[in-house]
């Protein structure tokens, strides 16, 4: 896990590194090239464009520079005379073999001569009004022939005529030369050389006298198109005709491409038609790459360039390779540093991704040691090494580290604070439990809690809703007959409410034991409680007195719940009657009382709100109405049954809820005064000498029999009477005085009560450990088998000490005989 | 309490009248005894007129057996009436003494 995760990141890192890397270079790479080829594109443009201009200026420049001779020397009277001489001399016989043409030529040679070395003409012409050549310098054999009407017409002298004569019949602008232009063409004098002239009219006074014309020089126009300033190796500047023919040599093919080669050839062969030719040809002007006239990509600047009405191509050119050349040394050393670059770039990625991962997996680690420290063992968990060397770093895996380490911190400080928080929150729950225990003993919990009586019986059940609770209910007798039955609520529940219950429940029964009216008891009771009620707590309470003899049934309900009777016929009658306000809350209350009588088989059902406010998981209240529909649609066998369908019924109601108040539940059944009275009644006093059991016995025999009490009863009692009195006389007794025992015995319908009691020592008969009645003849003792033999035939015995007096209650159920 | 004594073939009977308790097992003791001391080894006890027997008519009877055991005699004990039946079993008696419903089955073997 550790080791994949670490490659997985590691891995990726590095790829990512990587790639950045190289992907930002090579596209650096290429924008710099890019950019550099750009520029140096155009700065090689720039060059060529300004190599172009000053081409272009010079070779008009140039041409100016012939018009402005030919203007000059025009207008010189020296021409005139010159015109007039020629165009007499040759006229007379139209030849230029005449002595009169020899002489004047011969005096005229010296200053042409001179003027053509002086300005660099190749040669110069007068030609007259009609078109014959009248004078040559060089004197080739178009001398003497007429232009117009001779092969010279197609020539570039021809076209230049032709442009001087209609110069002269058009109007010009102002300032617009007359001069004409005849463009290259091969010249039949010159044995096809191709020639090009420059001419103009000769005006002496308003006359025209005839046309001063030159035959422009070809170096003069060479020499400037092959100044190479600037254009490297491959540069050349040329200039193309119109008929895409040289008009100046070409540097880089100047065999084929020579003017004169040119005009010998073919356009293909020895000319330049490519697309810039064409587009300066076409008027154009700008700066293209192109395959030029050797098919080799140029980068070339090209412009019209307009003589008298002909348009030139004027080109700048250089080999692409050339101007490229440094763009090609920066390609090529990108390659070297990209080759020599990216194993470094890989290094250092691959380096700088292990540093990372490495820290993450001294993380990981550390991580993993922390999940498997037992926090709760005292060894605390030391920070190791690779943690240690992690939280060194001063980048966010060192941040990581040692808010980690914090953690781990802050974590062992947590648990710490749980456990003794833990130890704490036990020993509370400790001793709420202790709470709860000593609070459930004050409460009568022993069912069924009068045995031996008949009349009625009582049950309850108290569940608190937390540890210790504030309900409480208590029941006991105050004399024979006077029960004294309470339910009650502390407001509140917890500990507090448990302590003020406990000082409640002692204030009533320790005034009951002087006090039989509810209303008196509670009145006092009230003003106790509320002295000195600083945490102001109170308690609602019902209380009443039975009085089992009766049924009489006198309470007091101080804002409580009203409880509940159910009558033998299925009646409920609730005693909503109330007699004051809660108990503890307001200092000299005097509460009220009411009667009510409970007649045989009659249930009173006593409650706290724990039971009527019990909630769902809904949060609905179970109620007076399904508490009333559950008391009249059951009937109940007993008090005891009663409470235990209640409380049921309460539990199965909440469902999954939380118990939100304390539920009490007390019920009392009451049988009825009728069946409890007593149909026979027998007091003996006895002496204590062993005769005088015999006379209890013949007593008891006769009242037994009178009440037609079985004999196997009667004769279970002859043998309590024996046994216990002879008991008594012979061991209770430190002095030899004469003592009364007192012999009571109570028949009820269905059962027999004897009641003896003695004021000798203190002695409970039936304290005794049994003897062993299973052990053979030899070893049997007799010791202790009487009080044996009489818990053994009674159904129930009881011992009380009452003052100076012990008390045994034998109770033994009957079914007395109908006697007639 | 009175006592009726009559000799069976070698079986002495005793039927007790009365209850064998506190104030009467003392007269029972002596009479008995008695009739061991004249040599009567096969004792049988008819407590048919008997009301009720205590734990001291118990001991009376538990010291007999005891007595006549020693000497190679034995006791045997008829007609209980309920409660002193009751009192039998309770005490475990009814399992260390003979006890015999009526006086015949007693006799029976003896």
């Amino acid at each position: 896990m550790n080791r994949i995760l670490r490659f997985g990141l590691a891995g990726r890192l590095l790829l990512v590194l990587f790639l950045v890397a190289t992907v930002t270079m090579a596209v650096t790479g290429w924008m710099v090239f890019s950019s550099a080829r750009n520029s140096l594109e155009r700065e090689a443009f720039n060059k060529l464009r300004a190599v172009r201009e000053i081409k272009r200026n010079q070779i008009l420049d140039l041409f100016q520079t012939f018009e402005a001779q030919i203007d000059v020397f025009r207008n010189d009277p020296f021409i005139y005379g010159a015109m007039r001489d020629a165009a007499e001399t040759f006229g007379k016989d139209r030849s230029v073999g005449t002595t009169t043409w020899l002489e004047f030529a011969a005096d005229l040679d010296p200053v042409m001569g001179t003027v053509v070395d002086e300005f660099g003409w190749y040669d110069v012409f007068l030609i007259t009004t009609t078109g014959d050549i009248a004078y040559s310098f060089v004197r080739e054999p178009d001398l003497g022939m007429n232009i117009p009407n001779s092969p010279l017409a197609k020539t570039a002298i021809g076209a230049a005529y032709r442009a001087a004569n209609e110069y002269l019949v058009r109007p010009r602008l102002f300032g617009s030369p007359d001069v004409a232009f005849g463009d290259f063409a091969p010249y039949p004098p010159s044995d096809d050389a191709p020639a090009s002239f420059l001419m103009a009219p000769i005006r002496d006074g308003e006359e025209m006298s005839g046309f001063l014309a030159f035959q422009i020089p070809l170096d003069e126009i060479d020499h400037i198109m092959q100044e190479r300033s600037g254009l490297g190796q491959t540069g050349e500047t040329y200039l193309v005709g119109p008929d895409f023919l040289m008009r100046s040599d070409s540097f880089l093919d100047p065999d084929s491409r020579s003017v004169v080669s040119s005009f010998a050839g073919t356009v293909a062969e020895n000319g330049v038609d490519t697309e810039a030719s064409r587009e300066a040809l076409a008027g154009r002007g700008g700066e293209k790459i192109i395959a030029d006239y050797r098919g080799v990509p140029v980068l070339s600047a090209f412009t019209p360039i307009e003589l008298y009405g002909v348009r030139w191509a004027l080109m700048a050119e250089i080999d692409r390779d050339e101007a490229f050349a440094e763009i090609e040394q920066t390609r090529r050393s990108a390659h070297i540093g990209f080759l020599v670059l990216g194993p470094i770039l890989l290094l250092v990625s691959v380096f700088f991704a292990r540093t990372i991962t490495r820290a993450l997996g001294d993380l990981v680690r550390s991580a993993h040691e922390l999940a498997a420290h037992n926090f709760f063992s005292d060894d605390k968990p030391q920070s190791t090494d690779h943690l240690e060397r992690v939280t060194k770093r001063t980048d966010e895996i060192g941040d990581l580290a040692r808010s980690f380490v914090t953690m781990e911190q802050e974590l062992i400080r947590s648990v710490d604070d749980l456990k003794s928080t833990t130890a704490v929150k036990e020993r509370m729950q400790g001793e709420l439990n202790i709470a709860r225990d000593i609070q459930m003993s004050m409460l009568p919990l022993t069912f069924p809690a009068f045995p031996e009586r008949q009349d009625f019986t009582v049950f309850a059940q108290l569940h608190p809703a937390r540890e210790v609770g504030g309900d409480f209910y208590d029941f006991f007798f105050g004399d024979d007959q006077k029960f004294f039955l309470c339910v009650a609520d502390v407001s509140g529940k917890g500990v507090p409410s448990a302590l003020f219950m406990a000082v409640a429940k002692t204030l009533i029964k320790s005034r009951a034991a002087t006090d039989f009216s509810p209303a008196s008891i509670l009145s006092h009771v009230n003003s106790d409680l509320s002295r000195n009620n600083d945490s102001c707590m109170f308690v609602t309470i019902f209380l009443a007195i039975l009085d089992v003899a009766t049924g009489q049934l006198t309470y007091t309900n101080a804002g409580h719940n009203p409880p509940y009777i159910k009558r033998a016929n299925g009646e409920i009658v609730r005693l909503d009657n109330r007699h004051g306000p809660v108990i503890g809350a307001v200092e000299g209350i005097a509460y009220r009382e009411d009667e009510a009588v409970l007649g045989p088989d009659d249930l009173l059902l006593m409650f706290t709100d724990g039971v009527t406010e019990a909630m769902d998981v809904d949060s609905a209240l179970y109620g007076e109405d399904r508490l009333k529909e559950l008391l009249s649609s059951r009937d109940f066998d007993s008090a005891e049954q009663m409470v235990n369908l209640l409380v049921d019924d309460v539990w199965e109601y909440q469902g999954e809820a939380e118990q939100a108040d304390d539920v009490t539940v007390l019920a009392v059944s009451y049988n009825g005064a009728s069946e409890r009275g007593e149909l026979g009644h027998l007091d003996l006093q006895v002496a204590n000498r062993t005769e005088e059991i015999a006379r209890v016995n013949q007593d008891f025999n006769v009242f037994a029999e009178q009440h037609g009490v079985p004999e196997g009863d009667r004769r279970r009692f002859n043998l309590i009477f024996d046994e216990l009195l002879n008991n008594v006389i012979s061991y209770a007794f430190d002095d030899d005085k004469e003592h009364v025992i007192d012999v009571a015995v109570s028949l009820e319908q269905k059962r027999l009560v004897v009641t003896i009691a003695d004021d000798g020592r203190p002695f409970n008969p039936f304290g005794r450990i049994p003897p062993e009645t299973g052990l053979p003849l030899d070893d049997r003792e007799v010791g202790g088998l009487g009080l044996h033999l009489v818990k053994n035939v009674m159904d129930d015995v009881t011992y009380e000490r009452l003052g100076t007096k012990n008390v045994a209650t034998l109770i033994k159920n009957i079914e007395l005989q109908v006697s007639n | 309490m009175k006592f009726e004594t009559t000799t069976i073939d070698s079986v002495t009977v005793v039927e007790m009248e009365g209850n064998l308790d506190t104030n009467t097992s003392v007269d029972a003791q002596d009479h008995v005894n008695g009739l061991m001391d004249d040599g009567a080894a096969k004792l049988l006890v008819d407590f048919t007129k008997v009301d009720f027997v205590s734990s001291a008519g118990l001991r009376v009877l538990l010291a007999t057996a005891k007595r006549l055991g020693g000497s190679g005699g034995s006791l045997r004990i008829c007609g209980l009436n309920e409660a002193v039946n009751e009192v039998f079993e309770i005490s475990g008696f009814s399992t260390i003494l003979e006890v015999f419903p009526s006086r015949d089955d007693a006799m029976q073997g003896f």
